[in-house]
């Protein structure tokens, strides 16, 4: 197998010319290249955020609410009820979702979604406004099965975890303590497929449904 | 000429006249035809900075692939450090063989497959079948093709060639041992079916092998990106993940991955983003509560590296988005299968020879219009187009072509060279074409000639040629 390995790097070298490893020099520069963390082109985005993160979602189907922090439970359970859904579901965690004290009146599970798990609400780690995508990063109280199993996926975000571009959420993730963690998925809008006739069907194997309570500040 | 290549000219014309004929396929296609192009056409519209990110998504890619072998190790080191494997391939019997043993490791019995075209490239299905494993591909267009025993057709849309009717009696065939009696013919209630069907699979996998749209080099990530979710759920749920890419899919930073994503799924199908992007760095972390308890990452080259340095080099830009089939007027008209392997359209037309043989696909570069649509549209400005003609030149100096068309080009080129006798040898068949048609405007039928005329009318000459009247004075 390292047999392999050298041939491969050995032919790329060939045909690059030269056929001799990198010097350390320009090792160095590439290095320096990778750790520089200037965007490249990035388009215009406007100035109101939340505006046209809203419209970004609404437009891939997504749904949203916007709540005042204490009012997370009254959200999720309007949702549900609007579904006919009985208010259980599996809980993800974060600065927003830990605070909520959850009454009696719904169930919450702290494990993995299942094939059979109806619902999932989540904490979102950021939301990005050129596109209206969230952005979940996994950890032990977020893991991405929540992300894809569900029928229905409730995300809660906080207003001022909404930035402008994918770069911004880049530096946000360097500044956690586990870089890379082991998955971030970016969720614009509901699972779909186009794969019968090349028309839109959603709920091909992840969420039929995305919405989002949106936090103000 | 050998007697393969022969076979293979006539495999092809037959293939393309069977396609032609073919009412579902042509029924499938027509109802593809336009709406990837329609959606591209808007999505660019609304971002104005389009071709500017399309230039440094070039950049990029030029980047890395002058640099290829640092930022393979680069990516290997960075995946070790995330307690992942690398495994080099050279070909893909040696990835199939790689895979095989992971597979058996971990005692696999059931694997699910995300969506990869560089698993089709390495024929590892039946592989892993005759080593008793069941392979299950979980993209709907993918599993349709499977239930069918056919390989995709298009590079992001694998069956595209697939009426509803015809997908309805392949998941009643298939479905109704299962328990699904009922015919489904409705698009909603054929892709509930799936997902029903499916979501025991996933569930009940040991391996899950997706492959990679991108490898960063920064974070030893894989990136995936689909509408479905049935990569997250591939790479999420099994207790192993193998990602399986070529070697030209590294990238330096996430930086270039933000700027490569502007492009990507904008020229797949019109989205601004895709449902999921998703960025997969190594096995599960001690405190997470699930993910894959091993991740490894297998990387085929399969006569990539001996395409860096030469002409062909660009065509390793290529990002996979499917824009240049989308556009192209030949493939809308035969379908991916005609082109014999997995890579169809103008990318796969410039790639097949290169991965798979000059000498079993020299028809592909010449099933081309030369319209240079695939060129205009590419998201790393890969001049499709310009290669296909590198094509043709090189299997005219590999005497690849046909001895008779290499005849009558030579004699073609000895008389180009010599502008009197070429005028008036020219002036003959130009003369027979006006007499025959001056009447009507056009010529219904040429002699030799039943190919073109047989779709198509040939619009009559002028009684003179060009050089002829301009130097009789007549200026238009």
């Amino acid at each position: 197998m390292n047999e392999a390995r050298e041939q491969i790097l050995s032919t790329i070298r060939r045909s690059l010319k030269g056929g001799e490893p990198k010097t350390m020099r320009r090792l160095d520069e590439l290095q320096a290249r990778l750790s520089r963390t200037t965007p490249m082109v990035q388009p215009h985005v406007d100035d109101d955020l939340l505006a046209l993160f809203c419209l970004k979602h609404v437009a891939v189907h997504g749904t949203y609410e916007r709540l005042p922090a204490d009012q997370i439970e009254e959200g999720v359970r309007r949702h549900l009820r609007g579904l006919e859904v009985d208010p259980q579901f599996c809980l993800g965690g974060g600065p927003l979702l830990d605070q909520v004290a959850w009454s009696d009146e719904v169930f919450t599970y702290r494990k993995s979604a299942d094939k059979d798990t109806r619902v999932a609400v989540s904490e979102a780690f950021a939301g990005v406004s050129e596109t209206g995508t969230l952005v979940m990063r996994s950890s032990a109280e977020n893991p991405p099965s929540h992300n894809f199993l569900p029928d229905d996926h409730i995300v809660v975000l906080h207003q001022q975890r909404i930035v402008r571009w994918t770069e911004d959420v880049w530096a946000l993730l360097r500044k956690e303590d586990a870089f890379p963690p082991r998955a971030v998925n970016f969720i614009t809008g509901p699972s779909k497929t186009g794969d019968i006739e090349q028309t839109i069907q959603y709920g091909a194997h992840g969420p039929r449904r995305l919405h989002i309570l949106i936090i103000d500040a | 000429m050998n007697a393969p290549v022969s076979s293979q000219r006539v495999e092809f014309k037959a293939r393309v006249r069977n396609a032609l004929s073919d009412v579902n396929l042509q029924r499938a296609m027509a109802k593809a035809r336009g709406g990837f192009v329609d959606k591209r056409r808007e999505a660019r519209d609304a971002l104005p900075e389009f071709d500017a990110i399309r230039d440094a998504a070039r950049d990029i890619k030029d980047h890395v692939l002058a640099n290829l072998d640092s930022y393979l190790e680069l990516y290997e080191q960075k995946v070790r450090e995330n307690g992942g494997h690398v495994h080099w391939a050279r070909d893909a019997d040696e990835a199939c063989q790689i895979i095989a043993d992971i597979c058996k490791q971990a005692g696999a019995r059931t694997v699910t497959k995300g969506k990869s075209m560089v698993s089709e490239e390495m024929y590892l299905n039946p592989v892993l079948e005759a080593s008793g494993i069941k392979v299950v591909e979980t993209d709907l267009g993918e599993y349709i093709v499977q239930l069918a025993g056919e390989t995709p057709s298009h590079i992001i849309a694998p069956a595209v060639h697939k009426t509803r009717e015809q997908i309805t009696e392949l998941f009643h065939q298939h479905h109704s041992p299962l328990g699904y009696t009922d015919r489904v013919t409705q698009r909603e209630a054929l892709v509930n079916e799936a997902r029903s069907v499916l979501r025991e699979r996933f569930v009940s996998a040991d391996v899950g092998i997706t492959g990679a749209n991108f490898l960063i080099a920064e974070t030893g990530s894989n990136v995936i990106v689909t509408n479905e979710g049935n990569g997250d759920l591939t790479s999420s749920l099994p207790k192993v993940h193998i990602v399986t890419a070529g070697i030209e899919k590294v990238i330096p930073s996430l930086e270039d991955l933000s700027v490569l994503l502007r492009v990507l799924a904008r020229s797949a199908t019109g989205q601004e983003f895709s449902a999921y992007t998703s960025i997969y760095s190594g096995p599960r972390r001690s405190q997470d509560g699930e993910g894959p308890e091993e991740y490894h990452v297998v990387l085929l080259d399969n006569g990539r590296s001996t395409m860096l340095g030469g002409v062909y080099q660009p065509m390793l830009r290529c990002i996979r988005c499917g824009a240049c089939l989308n556009h192209c007027p030949v493939y809308s008209a035969i379908g991916g299968h005609s082109y014999g392997w997995i890579y169809p359209g103008p990318m796969g037309s410039v790639l097949t020879p290169l991965l798979n043989g000059f000498d079993d696909s020299v028809d592909l570069p010449n099933a081309c219009t030369l319209n240079g649509r695939c060129k205009e549209v590419c998201p790393v400005r890969i001049p499709l187009s310009d290669l296909l003609l590198e094509h043709r030149l090189e299997q005219h100096q590999r005497k690849l072509t046909s001895p008779l068309g290499r005849k009558i080009l030579g004699a073609w080129a000895w008389l180009a060279k010599r502008p009197r006798l070429y005028q008036g040898v020219m002036a003959l068949p130009l003369w027979v074409a006006y007499r025959l048609g001056h009447q009507s405007g056009v010529l219904r039928r040429l002699p030799g000639l039943s190919g073109w005329t047989e779709s198509r009318d040939f619009p009559t000459p002028a009684r003179r040629s060009f050089m002829r009247q301009w130097q009789s004075g007549h200026r238009p």
